[in-house]
C-alpha cells in the first residue's frame, strides 16, 4: 500500500476520534451499555469454558464402569448377588460394591452426600491419605466414624466437637465420630461427601443386607470397557451401566446446552443494545447534518463520509469489547463469576471453594466478538450511508 | 505535525488496555500452573472415593451427579412436578 | 442444536448477513428496474446514493462471510467434543448430509462477495458507471447463494444431534474411503504431487506473461484465451490444493501418516499453520481469478487503464502469495525428509 492511502486513512482515522470526543457523552452511554453487553457473554462462556475443563481434567480418574439397578424408570438398590454374576466375565479386574445417597439435613437446609465404602483407599502406611487434611479415614471393621469436608464441619456448627448425629427413616439418632476432615484442595470434588464405612452407610440409610447402591467394575484394558459393557447390559436385566468416557462426556455438553439458553437471555440485552446502538446512530441531529455538509464542500466524498462513520463505531466496538472482555476475564478468574455462582450453586447450602482460571482460547474470542461486535457493525451500516448520503446544499 | 494526532492517543489507550490483557494472561497462567497441582489433587480424590461428579451444586440430585443420576426431566420428581431448581438453569439435561 | 452457543453465533451473524444483503438486493432491483445515467433527475440521484448504501452493505456482508466461515469451522470443532465418535471438526461436518454443503457454500460465498466489491471498486473508477446494471444483475444472484447457505447452515444445526455416532477423519479421508479418497485412490501420491507442482509452475508462468503483455500491449485488448486459461486454472489448483492439503500435506504437519485432516492444524497444537496456509491460498485464488474475469471488462468505456492497473495489482498479490502458500505447504514435507523423520 502507498503511502498517500494511509495518510488518508490516519487522516479520516483523527477526524473520527475528534469528532467521537466532540460528542463524548452519547459515545460513552453506547460504550458503556456495550461493554456490559460484552462483558456477560464473555463471563458466561468463561464461567462454562473454566467448568468444562475442570470436570475434564478432575474427572479422568472416574470409575472405568458403574452398574446401577433401575427400576420404574429411576435408580434403585442392586442386589449383591449380581457380583457374583459378573465376577464371570473375562476382562474384569475388580468389583466393589458401595452405598451412597443423599441426606437432608433439616435444621439448616443442606444435602449432604453419603457415601459407604468396605475397601478404604490405599495409603502408604505412616503417612496420611493424601486426600485428608487432618485425622484418618475409617478402617473396614470400624462403626460410627465419618470423614466430613471442612465446610460441613461448619454448617453443622461442630467447631472442635467430634461427635454429630444423623438421622435414619423412622428418625432413631445415628451419631457418628469425625475421624477425619477432607483436605480443601479436593473441594470441588468433596464439598458436601460424608464418607464412612458401608456398614455404616446401611445402618443409616436401612438398606437391608444383600442390596447396594451400585456397582463399580475396574477393566483390566480400558480398550474393553465397551465390550464388557454390552456383557454386563446381557447378563443383569433392567441395569444401567454408565462407563467414565459417559461420565466426560456428560461433562462435555452439560455446561454448554444451557449456556446456550443462558445466551438467549443475554440475546435479548444484546438486541436490545443494537436498538439503541441504532437509533443512537440514526438520529441525526441539525448540527451534525452541516458538519457533513461542510465535510462535503470541502471535498469529502460519499465514500470517505461511510469511512468516517464507520471508523467512529469500529473504535467504539474495539474498546468497548476489549474493556468487556478483560473485565469479565477478572470476574471469572478472580472472584469465581460472582454473578453467576448464584445461579449455578442454586439453592445449596454448602458451597465449595471454587477457583477458575478461565484459558485464553481463540475460538471464545471470536464467539463473542462475532456474537456482539459484528451485530453492532452491521446496525451502524445503514445510518452511516444515511448520514454520508446528505446533500450539501440541503443543508447549509 | 506539532500536535499529537488524535490517532496516538487511541493507540496509546488501546495498547494499554492490550498491555493490561497481557498482564492479566501472565497471571492467569501462573495460576493455572497452579491449578494443575490442585487438579492431580482432585484425581487422586476422584480415583481412590470412585466418585464421578463435581460437587459444585449440592440442590438437586441430577445437578449434583448429573452423569450417574437421572437426567433433569419435567415431571421427574411427582407428576406434574416442575423443574424448579435455579442450578438447573446451568445444567443441561443429560442424554 | 440449536441452542448451542456456536450454533447462535452462527445464526446471529447469518441473520445480520441477511438482513444487510436484502437491503442490498432492494437497491438492486430499483437500480435494475430504473436505473437511466444520462438522465438528472431526483429518483436517479437518489439511485446513485444507494449504490453506496449496497456497497457498504456487501461489504459487511463479506466480512460477516468470512467470520462465519472461521466461526462454522471452529464452531464444528468444538462440536466435535459432544458429537460420539468425532475426534475433530470433520467428524462434527460429516455427521449429517448438510454439513459439507454448508461449508462449500460458505467458502464459495465468500469469494463471490469478493467478486461483487471488485466489480463495485472498478465501476466507481469510471466517470459513466459501466458495469452499475451488471454488477446489479450479479448482485441479484447472491440473494438465492445466501438463502441457500443459511438454509443448509439451519438444515445442519437442526439436524446435528449428539447421540448420533459420527465418523471422523481419519475413517473419512483414508484412502480409497470417502470422496477425497476416491479421487486420489487410484493416482498414486507423486503423480498428484508432479500435477500439484507442475500447475503452481505453469500458473506462475502464465502469470509472469500476463503482466509483461500488459504491461506492452495496448490496454484495450485483453487476450480472452490466455486469461481464460489462467482463471480455470486458478480454480482448478484451489480445488486441487485443498485435496493436496488434505491427503498428502496433513500427516506431515501431524508426523502422524494416518491422520488426513484439513482441520486439525487450525489449532493451537499445531501452531495455528492452517490460518497460513488456507489465508494466502485463498487470497492467490482470488486475486487470479479476478485478474482473469476483469480482462473481459477492459473494453467498456473509460475502463481501460483502470482495469490494467487492476490487473497488474492482481497479479502482483498472485505473484506473492503462491510462493508463500507453495513454501508453507512444502515446508513440512521438506522438513520431514531433510530430518530423515522424526
Amino acid at each position: 500500500m502507498d503511502a498517500p492511502y494511509i495518510g488518508r486513512l490516519l487522516n479520516i482515522l483523527d477526524y473520527a476520534l475528534s469528532s467521537l470526543r466532540r460528542k463524548l457523552l452519547k459515545n460513552f452511554g453506547v460504550f458503556t451499555v456495550f461493554s456490559v453487553v460484552i462483558f456477560l457473554f464473555s463471563s458466561f462462556q468463561l464461567t462454562s469454558r473454566a467448568l468444562t475443563e475442570i470436570a475434564r481434567q478432575t474427572l479422568t480418574t472416574a470409575p472405568d464402569i458403574t452398574v446401577q439397578q433401575m427400576s420404574a424408570g429411576r435408580q434403585s438398590s442392586i442386589p449383591l448377588a449380581a457380583k457374583e454374576q459378573l465376577a464371570a466375565i473375562f476382562g474384569i479386574k475388580k468389583i466393589d460394591a458401595r452405598i451412597w445417597g443423599y441426606y437432608f439435613d433439616e435444621s439448616n437446609g443442606a444435602n449432604y452426600t453419603v457415601i459407604g465404602m468396605d475397601t478404604m483407599p490405599d495409603h502408604a502406611p505412616g503417612s496420611p491419605w493424601p486426600g485428608l487434611s487432618e485425622g484418618r479415614l475409617p478402617t473396614a471393621g470400624e462403626t460410627g466414624k465419618a470423614v466430613i469436608s471442612a465446610e460441613m464441619r461448619r454448617q453443622l456448627q461442630l467447631g472442635e466437637r467430634k461427635f454429630f448425629s444423623l438421622f435414619r427413616p423412622d428418625l432413631s439418632l445415628a451419631s457418628f465420630e469425625t475421624v477425619g476432615i477432607f483436605s480443601k484442595d479436593s473441594d470441588l470434588v468433596t464439598a458436601d461427601l460424608i464418607l464412612m464405612t458401608m456398614g455404616d452407610a446401611r445402618n443409616l440409610f436401612a438398606i437391608p443386607d444383600g442390596l447396594a447402591t451400585d456397582l463399580l467394575v475396574q477393566v483390566g484394558n480400558p480398550l474393553e470397557i465397551d465390550t464388557i459393557t454390552g456383557k454386563i447390559r446381557d447378563k443383569l436385566a433392567g441395569v444401567r451401566v454408565i462407563t467414565r468416557a459417559q461420565i466426560q462426556k456428560t461433562y462435555e455438553v452439560v455446561f454448554s446446552w444451557r449456556s446456550g439458553l443462558g445466551t438467549i437471555c443475554l440475546l435479548t440485552a444484546l438486541v436490545s443494545f443494537v436498538i439503541l446502538a441504532w437509533d443512537k446512530a440514526s438520529g441525526l441531529s441539525q448540527s451534525e447534518l452541516r458538519e457533513v455538509g461542510i465535510l462535503k464542500i470541502l471535498g469529502w466524498q460519499t465514500g470517505d463520509i461511510m469511512l468516517l462513520r464507520f471508523f467512529e463505531s469500529a473504535t467504539v466496538a474495539l474498546f468497548a469489547f476489549l474493556t468487556g472482555w478483560l473485565l469479565a476475564w477478572v470476574h471469572v478468574g478472580y472472584f469465581a463469576g460472582a454473578l453467576f455462582r448464584p445461579i449455578f450453586l442454586g439453592w445449596s447450602v454448602l458451597r465449595p471453594d471454587l477457583a477458575m482460571v478461565p484459558p485464553l482460547v481463540f475460538s471464545d474470542v471470536l464467539l463473542v466478538f462475532s456474537i456482539s461486535v459484528l451485530p453492532y457493525l452491521c446496525a451502524t451500516a445503514v445510518p452511516a450511508w444515511r448520514a454520508a448520503v446528505v446533500r450539501a446544499d440541503s443543508v447549509l | 505535525m506539532t500536535a499529537i494526532r488524535p490517532a496516538f492517543w487511541a493507540l496509546l489507550a488501546f495498547g494499554s488496555l492490550l498491555l493490561l490483557g497481557g498482564m492479566l494472561f501472565t497471571n492467569i497462567a501462573e495460576r493455572r500452573s497452579a491449578q494443575t497441582q490442585l487438579i492431580s489433587h482432585g484425581q487422586r480424590v476422584v480415583a481412590d472415593l470412585a466418585l464421578s461428579d463435581l460437587a459444585l451444586t449440592s440442590e438437586a440430585r441430577y445437578t449434583r451427579h448429573p452423569a450417574i443420576t437421572d437426567a433433569v426431566v419435567v415431571g421427574m420428581d411427582h407428576p406434574g412436578g416442575l423443574d424448579h431448581f435455579p442450578s438447573t438453569l446451568f445444567f443441561a439435561p443429560v442424554r | 442444536m440449536l441452542l448451542n452457543s456456536w450454533a447462535i453465533a452462527l445464526l446471529v451473524s447469518a441473520a445480520a448477513a441477511f438482513f444487510l444483503l436484502g437491503g442490498a438486493i432492494r437497491t438492486a432491483i430499483r437500480v435494475l428496474f430504473s436505473w437511466a445515467p444520462e438522465q438528472d433527475t431526483a429518483v436517479q440521484i437518489a439511485l446513485e446514493n444507494e449504490t453506496w448504501l449496497a456497497a457498504l452493505l456487501v461489504r459487511y456482508g463479506m466480512v460477516l462471510q468470512l467470520a462465519s466461515l472461521l466461526l462454522l469451522v471452529l464452531a464444528a470443532d468444538s462440536f466435535s467434543h459432544i458429537l460420539i465418535g468425532a475426534m475433530c471438526a470433520t467428524g462434527a461436518f460429516v455427521a449429517n448430509d448438510y454439513g459439507m454443503p454448508a461449508l462449500i457454500f460458505k467458502l464459495f460465498g465468500v469469494f463471490f462477495y469478493g467478486f461483487w466489491l471488485v466489480l463495485h471498486r472498478l465501476d466507481i473508477r469510471s466517470e459513466f458507471l459501466p458495469l452499475t446494471r451488471i454488477k446489479f444483475a450479479y448482485l441479484l444472484l447472491l440473494g438465492p447463494l445466501l438463502c441457500a447457505d443459511i438454509t443448509l447452515l439451519v438444515l445442519y444445526l437442526i439436524n446435528l444431534k449428539p447421540d448420533i455416532i459420527t465418523s471422523c477423519c481419519g475413517v473419512v479421508f483414508a484412502a480409497g474411503g470417502a470422496e477425497d479418497g476416491n479421487l486420489l485412490g487410484p493416482l498414486p501420491t507423486p503423480f498428484v504431487m508432479l500435477l500439484f507442482y507442475s500447475t503452481a509452475a505453469a500458473l506462475v508462468l502464465l502469470a509472469l506473461f500476463l503482466q509483461r503483455s500488459n504491461r506492452t500491449a495496448d490496454p484495450m485488448g485483453g487476450m480472452p484465451v490466455a486469461n481464460f486459461f489462467f482463471g480455470t486454472i486458478c480454480l482448478f489448483f484451489f480445488i486441487l490444493s485443498l485435496v493436496v492439503i488434505t491427503v498428502v500435506i496433513s500427516p506431515y504437519i501431524y508426523a502422524l501418516p494416518s491422520h488426513r485432516c484439513p482441520f486439525d492444524f487450525l489449532r493451537v497444537e499445531y501452531y495455528c499453520v492452517g490460518y497460513p496456509i488456507y489465508l494466502t491460498l485463498m487470497l492467490a485464488t482470488f486475486a487470479g481469478i479476478s485478474c482473469a474475469a476483469t480482462s473481459f471488462l477492459q473494453k467498456l468505456p473509460g475502463l481501460a487503464i483502470p482495469v490494467c492497473r487492476f490487473r497488474q495489482n492482481c497479479l502482483r498479490v498472485f505473484l506473492l502469495l503462491l510462493p508463500v502458500f507453495l513454501a508453507l505447504v512444502s515446508w513440512f514435507p521438506i522438513n520431514y525428509v531433510v530430518k530423515g523423520g522424526e
